[in-house]
């Protein structure tokens, strides 16, 4: 039960983020697109050069780490 | 020392920092390692050393940007993961991206309006929370010493990547999602 009820703790997240990215994509509306915020957040070095790092650790941790699998 | 508090305030040095003892409590040595090299990285970029490494900027064009995607991708995708070689070129494809965007900020920080600074509270909210919920599972997971009970993300992505589709799906949504934040495209900073 826990088991689900985590996993769909994720997905409301990504529908969310989904349902953000889409309401937002209009660049007259309210709200800044995507690639507004991203214009905006990456003119500053420090800002881009974590989301770089954020980004790569990514791919580290799920292409090279090993990571603990579960028993399906 | 006024200043030098200012620059040390930079929220994502901190967000760094308690990524980094974070991953000592989970007890992953190499990580721990990664994200504290990611502190270093960050302090120096607020304090400017080295300012630039380029003495001119070298401007990709989107040939190259594509060719090179397009290396990394065939590299990340035939190399077998897990092993040493994966990992040196995932070393290199970090360290290209970081020296390529090195570059000062040329101009002053541009205003953040109330469009903007709404798009960051929405993202916030869907970025922290998603962390929290994956913090929490973690160490629920960790108490009762059950990875299936309480999943984390790695948890249940990492088997997917043991078969090439999944691998190669995620090597090109990582490569593009790169590509994506960097702006690579729009050549706008």
């Amino acid at each position: 039960m826990t088991r689900w009820i985590t996993i769909a703790g994720y997905l409301a997240f990504v529908i969310a983020g989904v349902i953000l990215w889409l309401a937002t994509r209009d660049r007259k509306g309210k709200t800044a697109s995507v690639a507004e915020m991203f214009d905006r957040l990456l003119h500053h070095r420090t800002t881009r050069i974590a989301i770089i790092c954020a980004w790569w650790w990514v791919g580290w941790h799920f292409l090279v780490s090993i990571v603990n699998q579960a028993d399906f | 020392m006024k200043q030098v508090g200012m620059r040390l305030r930079h929220p994502w040095i901190w967000m760094f920092v308690i990524t980094a003892a974070f991953q000592i409590f989970r007890g992953s040595v190499g990580d721990a390692i990664i994200f504290w090299a990611f502190v270093a990285l960050a302090i120096m970029s607020q304090f400017n050393k080295p300012e630039r490494i380029f003495i001119v900027q070298p401007k990709l064009n989107r040939n190259r940007i594509l060719l090179w995607a397009t290396l990394a991708t065939a590299a990340l995708v035939a190399i077998p993961r897990h092993t040493p070689f994966y990992g040196l070129v995932m070393l290199a494809i970090g360290v290209c991206a970081i020296i390529f965007n090195w570059d000062p900020d040329t101009s002053a920080k541009p205003r953040s309006d109330a469009r903007i600074r709404r798009a960051r509270f929405g993202w916030a909210i869907i970025g922290v929370g998603l962390c929290i919920w994956e913090l929490a599972a973690n160490i629920l997971g960790q108490l009762q010493g059950t990875l299936t009970e309480f999943p984390t993300i790695s948890v249940l992505i990492d088997p997917l990547l043991d078969y090439p589709l999944g691998q190669t799906l995620f090597v090109v949504g990582w490569i593009l999602a790169g590509m994506g934040f960097l702006r690579l495209w729009s050549h706008k900073r």
